[in-house]
This record gives C-alpha cells, structure tokens and sequence, in this order.
C-alpha cells in the first residue's frame, strides 16, 4: 500500500468513527456517557447518577415487561456485579470470571476465569465488575490483583498484583477507569487493613499514585488517632466506586470504617479519613478537601455513597453537589464549591445513634449492615427526583471482653446481634433533589441492597433481596412490575438500549450469608417489552 | 500495641493433629512436628509422652455436631463446606488456619465473639467448646479421653499445624 493510500483507509477510519467496537470507549465517550444510552460507567456516568434517557418503558408500557434472555454464571459467591454495555456487548463479572455476551441474546462472546495466584487473605469475597476503556476491560481480584482484558477476545493484556492478600487486602469494588489511570483501592477494613486509594495505568496497570486513607506518620490526619499502632490495621478500605468531577479533574473518594469496628478506646480521635469523603486530584492524588460522615465511628457506619455528583438550581443558583451518604442511614446534599452540608435526611431508622457498644450490649439503628450499602441512589436530573435505597435492621453493639486481631479473621473487637429476621426491612426513598424533601417511601420486606437505576421514562428499577426484580412509577414508588429471578438482587440493574429499544439487565444470585436470604446462582436476567 | 499480643514468634506448644506435643517455641515448631510425625508412623499411635492423645472427646463432638446444626449448617453447610459462609474444613480451612500462626484459642474466640452471625454470644462457653470439638473432629484432628475446657489458657499454648 502506498503513502496515498494509507491516508485514505486513516482517513476513512476516521470519518467511520474511528475506531473499531472494541477499541473503546475513549476519555470523550466516557464524559459524555451522562447522555448516552448504554451504560459505559459503574454508576452510568463519572457523576454516578444512574440515569437512562431512554423512555420507552413508561408506567403505562412496564406492566408488559418480560425476560428475554438469561445468562448463568455458576456462581455461588456473593453476586453484586454490575454490567457495563458498550457498543452492543456487556460485560459482566462473577467472583472470579469475567464475561462478555450479547446484551439481547444473552449469548456468551468470551469468557476469562482468574485462577488466584495468591492466597486470598480476607473471606469477603466479592466482585463488583470491571471498568472498561480504550479496549480493555479492567477488574481487581481476591487475590490483591488488578487485571486489563483486551475487550474483543478477553485475552489477558496485562496482570499487576497491588494489594498485599497477606495483609488482607483484596480488590472487590468495580475500578474508575479516567484518561490513562485505573483508580482504585482493596477492601478489608473489618481484617484490619490500612487503607488506600491509588491510580494504576492503563497502559501497563503500574502504579502512578497513592493515598494513604489511614494516614502514615507525618500525613494529614494522622494526628487524630491516638497514636501511631492504632493506624497499622486502622481500615479505612475502599469498596464502592468513587465519582468524579471531570470538568475539575477531581476524583470523590468513599472511605470505609475505622477497625476495630466496635472497640473504639483503641483509636482514640476522629480517625481521618475513615467515614470520610475524600476529595484527589484525580491524576495526582492531591488531597483537595475532605468531609467526614461519622468521625470516630463506634457502629461499622462506613461511607459508601458519593454519587451522584451533579448541578442543580437551589434557590435559584446553579449549585454544584455531591450526595454523600453511609450505612449510618443519613443521605446529604454538599456544596461542592463552598462545601458545606445543603440538608440531610434519614433514609432508615435511626435510634441512639450516639450509644458506644459496651461488653452488656446497647441496642440501635442502624445496625451493622446500614443504612444505605454499595448500592448508591439513583437521579432523574429532569424531575429533581432522587431514589435512595436502604436497610432497616436494628440490634445490639457489644463491645468484646478483649479486642483481638486474629489474622485472617474479622477485627471487629465486638459484635452484632440482630433482632429477628421479621423485623429487618428495606425502603426506597424519593426525595427533591434539590430541597431534600421526601416525596414516597417504598417499603420492602427485607433489606435494599440492589443498584437503582432512574430512567427518562419515569421508572425507577431496582431488585429486592427476596429476589424481585421490580420497576416502580417515579411519580408514587407504586410497583408497576415484579418478576422472581430466584436468587437475591444486591447487584447491578441497569437499563440500555440496542438499536434502538430498551432492556433491562438485572443480576442475580447469592447474598451474603448475613443477610439470610434464599441461596441462589448468579444469574443474569435482560426484560425488555413485546 | 494490642495486636502484638499475637507475635507469632511468641512462646507456644506446637500441636500435631489431635496430639498435644511437648513444650516448644515458634521457630523450633516444625521440628516437634516432623518428630511427632515419625513417631505416629512407628508406633502407629500417638506420641506416648503427650498429655493426652488429642484435645477433645468424641462426646463432646457429638455434643458439637448437634450445635452445629442447629446453629451453623445454614451458612457453613452440611459438611462444613461454606457457602455463603466460610468454609470450616478443606483447603481454605486448612491455608487459613493451620498456617502455624493461630490458635486453638484464636478459632475460639472467633466462633465465641462472633457466631452464629445472627445472635453473637448467644451459646454458653461450653456450648461453644463443643462446637469447636466438632469442627476439629470433621477436620481429622485426633479425639482425646477428656473433653476440651473452653478456657483461653487451656487453649492458647495450642497452634493449629498441618496434620
């Protein structure tokens, strides 16, 4: 081929859109994923908003919906991945496969298993599903590994190990793919990790940055711990996917809990930035600002929410926000700019929230498992309506007789117990974005762990840990249409079109023992209407 | 300061299986155990020098077994296999647990303080002995004449190794 010629097929190339379906989704299709209908982020966009302009399932069509297509993933461990959709293929994670299929068909592409390399330290296993871009597809591992897959066969295209599994670590949350970085960070801070948060590049997964969230001597925060023995397994983990502000290039970090959970005389202090909103640079790791949920925590009240990330009139002003919220049950509305707290709501039961556990027990509410988990709310930016999902299960904090970190084994210094299965239950609730005001509850039977997921068409999707998949009107929360996928819903529900009609994807399977819930396989199931 | 207390280096009696085997530190461990080992294979018995022939007894197992289905078997399993529990025997058991660095104790303390999941705390110290009893028992740990006394002293200067 001569000169000439070359320039031509470039240029053709170009014109055609450049680049081949697997080759992206490039840094522009990534910051204006808020307006397409796919799903190429964790939470739909970097503002995590969860919001699908597609409207062709109303509360007049839902009631029509059905399955058409499943996809079983044999899995037995807890099922909470959520599927990523990019030019007609999703990708979709159990605990150790990743794989690719046809968002209508169901039909499986490729399929690639993990075989550990290492041993898993921490018994929280987990997957919470893969990032994608420039034609990888991107996951952590139990094993303390971060791993790029070329997206169109899933070949391995590169394997890093950046968490320490001999000190608990493991990468469970769905990474933040942004420009040439992957960020992400291990959970464990119930094994009794010291936490961090880091940027690893695309190209090669080599490590580019790194924030220490149990600060090192010497670091911000590091003054607020009593001492430097508390911070060496302090937590502070990194479990659910941070947002992002693009225009800014500021990354908004969620921060776990402080260990030992519920023997705090150990870690006398606030504990930054356990609970905490930290704010990066996102291609530095700068600390910018920092707001913290519940300092010097007593209750496992972790901070997984910092979506979504948006800009709304209040008071007649463009305010730019972030909603934060945590298993402390509380949603906030920040200022970005000013960054002082708009309003917060109680999104569950709250009682003697101010209690320390002591060795004969205190009973209160939120319980151990929240308030609001890894599933963050869902926004309609058109209506101003924002759905945030929630548990309800109170019970008794005890402190332990003597706090104990046993390798390998939960640090918590004390337990849980819950009160009767009866009595734990979920909500949905919608509020005014803007004002805060709450507009509908929806009550569940069990606890709410599902993703939610807010579509232009004024319903709101979103699965139960009884195993329902339902889609309410946004209007009144009044269910428009249930279907048992057979196996609890604590995972990914999203909502994409294919040329040109919409589905819904909806994952399945197995809960975390804890939440008692009926056993199942993790499946994925896509409705679509007639 | 507080999690020092479980320096691995720190002054144990290594155990072998179900045989209490004499006194010895950490780093000598090893060595208790491959003798232990090739003693058991000559006399085909346990060590004739040990204090007892293994750290629980079969009624007290029993006892423990009964516990564990009331208690445990929805998360752990029929078998102690896991799921969506942890498992209590097999490989992950095993690369956990007997990795020379825990505890009977410890395994106590985590089934005492925290188990069942659901009311932490809930089974009295004997109850939970019993079912600590039954898990080494399904995991091919010798029995002994006596029963397991659910006291830490008892059950700290016993490391949990490979059998």
């Amino acid at each position: 081929m001569d000169r000439s010629s070359v320039v031509a097929v470039l240029a053709m190339l170009v014109v055609s859109g450049a680049v081949s379906a697997q080759a992206g989704p490039t840094q522009q299709e990534l910051e204006d994923a808020t307006r397409s209908t796919e799903w190429l982020l964790p939470n739909h966009d970097y503002g995590g908003v969860r919001f699908a302009d597609l409207k062709q399932i109303t509360p007049a069509t839902a009631p029509s919906l059905r399955p058409v297509c499943q996809f079983q993933g044999a899995d037995l461990i807890r099922s909470q991945s959520n599927p990523l959709v990019y030019r007609g293929v999703m990708y979709v994670t159990t605990t150790y496969s990743t794989i690719a299929l046809d968002p209508v068909t169901c039909r499986v592409k490729w399929r690639h298993d993990w075989k550990a390399k290492a041993k898993e330290g921490n018994t929280s296993v987990k997957n919470r599903g893969v990032a994608l871009k420039d034609g990888k597809v991107i996951r952590g591992t139990q094993d303390g590994y971060l791993i790029a897959l070329d997206a169109a066969t899933g070949a391995v295209l590169w394997e890093v190990q950046i968490a320490r599994p001999e000190r608990f670590e493991a990468v469970g949350m769905t990474p933040l793919a942004f420009e040439d970085l992957v960020i992400v960070g291990p959970n464990g801070s119930e094994y009794g990790v010291k936490g961090w948060i880091g940027a690893f590049r695309l190209s090669d997964g080599q490590q580019v940055w790194k924030f220490n969230t149990i600060p090192d001597d010497g670091e911000p925060g590091a003054d607020t711990w009593g001492g430097a023995d508390a911070r060496l397994k302090g937590g502070g983990a990194i479990w659910t996917t941070p947002s992002l502000d693009v225009a800014k290039g500021l990354v908004y970090v969620p921060v776990g809990n402080p260990a030992p959970d519920f023997f705090a005389s150990l870690r006398p202090g606030a504990n930054l930035f356990t609970n905490t909103m930290i704010v990066l640079d996102a291609r530095t790791g700068a600390l910018q600002w920092h707001k913290q949920g519940v300092p010097h925590d007593t209750h496992d009240w972790d901070l997984p929410v910092v979506s979504p990330l948006f800009t709304t009139m209040i008071g007649g002003a463009a305010k730019n926000v972030v909603t934060m919220g945590g298993k402390d049950g509380l949603l906030r509305l920040v200022d970005r700019d000013t960054r002082d707290q708009l309003y917060e709501v109680a999104v569950t039961t709250r009682t003697n929230v101010g209690e320390a556990p002591t060795e004969e027990g205190t009973y209160a509410c939120p319980g151990v498992l929240g308030g609001m988990e890894w599933s963050v709310p869902a926004l309609n930016p058109r209506t101003d309506v924002m759905v945030a999902p929630a548990v309800d299960w109170c019970g008794t904090f005890k402190k332990d007789d003597e706090p104990r970190f046993i390798a390998g084994q939960l640090f918590m210094g004390g337990s849980f117990t819950y009160d009767p299965i009866e009595k734990s239950r979920g909500w949905l609730t919608a509020v005014k974005a803007s004002t805060g005001e709450v507009l509908w509850k929806y009550h569940s039977s069990r606890p709410m762990l599902a993703a939610v997921t807010a579509t232009a068409g004024g319903v709101v999707f979103t699965g139960e840990l009884t195993g329902d998949f339902i889609a309410l009107d946004e209007s009144d929360g009044k269910v428009l249409y249930r279907f048992n996928c057979g196996g609890s819903i604590t995972g990914g529900v999203i909502s994409y079109a294919v040329d040109g009609k919409q589905y819904v994807a909806v994952v399945s399977g197995m809960a975390a023992g804890f939440w008692q819930a009926q056993p199942g396989s993790m499946t994925l199931t896509v409705f679509a209407l007639p | 300061m507080w999690f020092d207390r479980h320096d691995p280096m720190e002054k144990r009696w290594p155990v072998r299986g179900f045989r209490l085997a004499a006194p010895g530190r950490g780093p000598i461990g090893p060595l208790w155990f491959g003798a232990g080992l090739c003693l058991a294979l000559v006399t085909g018995r346990t060590h004739a020098g040990d204090s007892a022939s293994g750290v629980y007894s079969e009624p007290q197992a029993l006892r423990g077994e009964a516990l564990y289905v009331q208690h445990c078997v929805a998360c752990h399993g029929t078998h102690l296999e896991g799921s969506p529990a942890a498992a209590l025997t097999g490989p992950a058991f095993r690369a956990r647990w007997e990795d020379g660095t825990h505890t009977l104790d410890d395994l106590y303390y985590i089934v005492r303080t925290l188990m069942p999941n659901t009311a932490p705390g809930s089974l009295s110290k004997a109850e939970y002995a019993d079912v600590v009893a039954y898990i080494l028992r399904v995991n091919g740990y010798p029995v002994g004449a006596a029963d397991l006394v659910p006291k830490g002293a008892i059950m700290k200067p016993v490391v949990l190794q490979p059998h």
